[in-house]
């Protein structure tokens, strides 16, 4: 969220600082599994994800480095009646907000994904607008097209406190020194109630950790769509080369902690086998988590908040804020330069945690 | 996968090469349930294949071929009843104290009060157009296939490197029937031992100094090579390639220390170059920065036979202490008597660079304990 709004706002001549603890895309930016997808959210989101995808497909021209977005589709599985009766509801909602998506059958399924098992599944829902593309490229591409447009980029800088006078910043006190601007936005995903708590917010978000497992290389066509099947099974998708993401569903942690369990690898896999018999003799090559960061109500807070002049929290995209991303960044710096983001973002605000 | 029981052990050495034969000896002299886990079916590493007689000091086994030492440990294992589980990988290490086993497919989980890590090295690459070919290999690889499987991987061989291994195996590459056209290394002088070049010498193999590989070329497989001299930045001076006619060239341009099992365990790592790359940090009880984690031999910094196995004592003698089975003043002792045989190897040119990495991953690791 960060490099893509330094982008969009050193685009339109706004000087930024990036402050970054780590380095570019070293958190869930460039940990997650890739996935711009639009089916499946948070109503108040769809038109957000809507509108970011028809800017993923220019990013590689406009930013100038390939990020490896591919329309691979989006496949969302049914396992029982009950969540084909689901599936039935949310796609008429989706369809009624101008979202290509549709119904599939058990046969068709197994048709966009080979290694599913007819007898296995109810049916599902195909979004063919939906597609893949590697976080880290777009994280770092957004970062370099910022850095050549004048944002100026601290990596490995931290955010130690932040001085007040009054509701207004004074400056931002970092591990290079002060730092300050007319506007100041959090957007520090799980760390957002840390920074919070440096201006006296309390901003209701957590972290959770997200695993996930890489399998040696496959045919491309092992897991052509991005796969999702509701109920703790995670999610598969496949890399550009190959290799197929299996990715975990997120589950609460402690001190931010990014180790790899045995626990999750075990029961993912099983998932998978359950799911995906024939992954039985496909090799797992690596594992690695990643933190996702969540609200209450599972949707982002993008707003300026009344407490603080000039403070802008925009976090908590609660596990699927990737696809957003360039739309969000967007949105802020329409929201910071003139006030008036093109997208309402009225369902976002921050007040909506203190009533 | 399903349910897995767990496993247990109180001291867990990964590797059995010479690093892990020593850590595993030592630790069940002193009483420890000991269990050594190797990924390759038969124990011994590059001791196996070493069919060349050591040098050094009486401790040190010189005048022993490293296969025979080998012999020799692997018969002490077995009298110690140390749990000996080969064909074995080791593919992670959760909560700093229990190892992930992978055998025939089947995983388990080993839970170990102690963990010492002797995993080794690897070959480094050298790349250069051709340098996928079949006939291009690792010297250790080619040695392997020699000493090991008792196959000759090629006629007319080209050894890349002049260090130890490149003329070691070189020369036992010209004693197993092939022709040896040359050793060649980018650097003006030769960094192996003089008593391993003076073998290639009086062989008649030119040893060509300051040359590095253009090309290498072949329909199907390696034909032959362009090498090349290069000037004092390592360029290569145009119009001085030489046209050789070989079908294996060997690749002996150093070794990395294999410590991924150590980055998985979160152990904090330095770099130096003279030990090969990125070392884990570690004390002189040879404990990295997770606590009951040790390293040992050439996944502590690339060095040779003889100070792995004392590396290895090292670690398992504060493996033991730590978990009671041996007195501080015993312990203590056992390591200056490591250490002083140790002195003896870390010394003149080549142990010197050495005993400096030595020297600084302790003072890295004594800043990060005063940090933390």
């Amino acid at each position: 969220m960060g490099c893509s709004l330094a982008y969009y706002l050193a685009r339109k001549k706004i000087r930024v600082i990036l402050v970054e603890k780590s380095h570019v895309g070293a958190e869930a930016s460039g940990r997650n599994a890739g996935g711009v997808r639009q089916q499946g959210r948070n109503p108040a989101e769809l038109p957000l994800a809507m509108e970011s995808v028809k800017m993923w497909p220019s990013l590689s021209k406009e930013l100038g480095y390939d990020i490896d977005y591919r329309r691979v589709g989006n496949l969302y599985v049914a396992r029982n009646k009950k969540q084909l009766e689901d599936f039935k509801k949310r796609v008429e909602h989706e369809r009624e907000a101008g979202l290509d998506v549709r119904m599939v059958t058990p046969a068709e399924a197994c048709r966009l994904m080979p290694s599913l098992v007819k007898e296995k599944i109810y049916g599902g829902t195909y979004c063919p607008t939906d597609g893949v593309a590697n976080p880290i490229r777009i994280t770092f591409a957004f970062a370099q097209a910022a850095k050549a447009l004048g944002a100026k980029l601290y990596t490995h800088t931290e955010v130690v406190g932040i001085e007040l006078s009054g509701n207004e910043i004074k400056f931002v006190n970092t591990t290079k020194g002060k730092m300050g601007g007319e506007v100041v936005v959090n957007a520090t995903g799980p760390w957002a109630s840390v920074i919070g708590k440096m201006v006296g917010l309390h901003i209701p978000i957590q972290p959770k950790r997200a695993q996930m497992m890489i399998t040696q290389q496959l045919p491309q066509n092992a897991c052509a769509p991005f796969i999702v099947t509701p109920g703790d099974y995670g999610y598969w998708t496949q890399t550009l080369h190959g290799n197929v993401l299996l990715g975990h569903t997120s589950r609460p942690v402690e001190q931010y902690d990014i180790g790899v369990t045995f626990e999750a690898i075990s029961f993912q896999t099983q998932k998978t086998l359950q799911f995906l018999p024939s992954f039985k003799k496909v090799a797992i090559i690596r594992c690695y988590s990643g933190l996702t960061e969540w609200t209450p109500d599972g949707i982002p807070i993008i707003s300026f908040v009344k407490e603080i002049k000039g403070f802008i929290v925009d976090a908590g995209y609660s596990g699927h804020g990737f696809c957003i991303g360039p739309i969000s960044g967007k949105l802020v710096s329409e929201m910071i330069i003139d006030g008036r983001p093109s997208l309402s973002l009225k369902a976002f605000e921050y007040s909506r945690f203190q009533k | 996968m399903g349910s897995m029981s767990m496993l247990t052990t109180d001291v867990a050495v990964v590797g059995a090469g010479p690093a892990g034969l020593y850590a595993a000896i030592e630790a069940a002299k002193a009483g420890a349930k000991t269990t050594i886990i190797n990924e390759y079916v038969e124990p011994g590493g590059q001791l196996t294949k070493q069919i060349h007689k050591f040098f050094g000091s009486k401790e040190h086994a010189a005048g022993v071929r490293g296969i025979d030492i080998s012999a020799k440990l692997l018969g002490s294992i077995d009298e110690l009843k140390v749990e000996k589980r080969m064909g074995t990988l080791v593919w992670s290490i959760f909560h700093s104290n229990i190892l992930a086993i992978a055998h025939n497919g089947k995983s388990e989980m080993l839970r170990a009060n102690k963990i010492i890590l002797a995993t080794g090295a690897s070959e480094n690459a050298f790349a250069f157009p051709g340098w996928t070919l079949p006939g291009v290999m690792g010297a250790g690889a080619a040695q392997t296939l020699i000493n090991l499987q008792r196959i000759l991987p090629g006629n007319r061989v080209l050894m890349v490197g002049a260090g130890n291994v490149g003329l070691i195996v070189a020369f036992q590459l010209l004693q197993a029937g092939s022709e040896v056209v040359a050793v060649v290394d980018a650097l003006p002088y030769i960094s192996g031992y003089c008593v391993h070049s003076a073998k290639i010498a009086r062989a008649g193999i030119p040893i060509l100094t300051s040359h590095t590989v253009k090309k290498a070329y072949g329909e199907i497989s390696v034909e032959g090579v362009m090498v090349v001299k290069v000037d004092n930045q390592c360029k290569p001076i145009p119009k001085s390639e030489q046209d050789m006619k070989v079908d294996t060239i060997c690749i002996a341009v150093g070794l990395t220390p294999l410590v991924e099992l150590a980055w998985l365990a979160n152990c904090r790592f330095t770099w130096v170059a003279s030990l090969g790359g990125y070392v884990p940090l570690y004390d002189d009880k040879m404990e990295t920065t997770v606590k009951g984690i040790y390293v040992a031999g050439d996944a502590a910094g690339i060095e040779e036979a003889s100070t792995a196995m004392e590396e290895g004592s090292i670690a398992a003698i504060s493996a033991v202490e730590s978990l009671g089975l041996m007195t501080q003043q015993r312990a203590y002792a056992l390591r200056a008597e490591a250490y002083e045989r140790l002195r003896s190897f870390r010394i003149g040119p080549f142990g010197k660079l050495r005993d400096q990495g030595k020297q600084f991953i302790w003072r890295e690791r004594q800043k990060y304990a005063e940090r933390i």
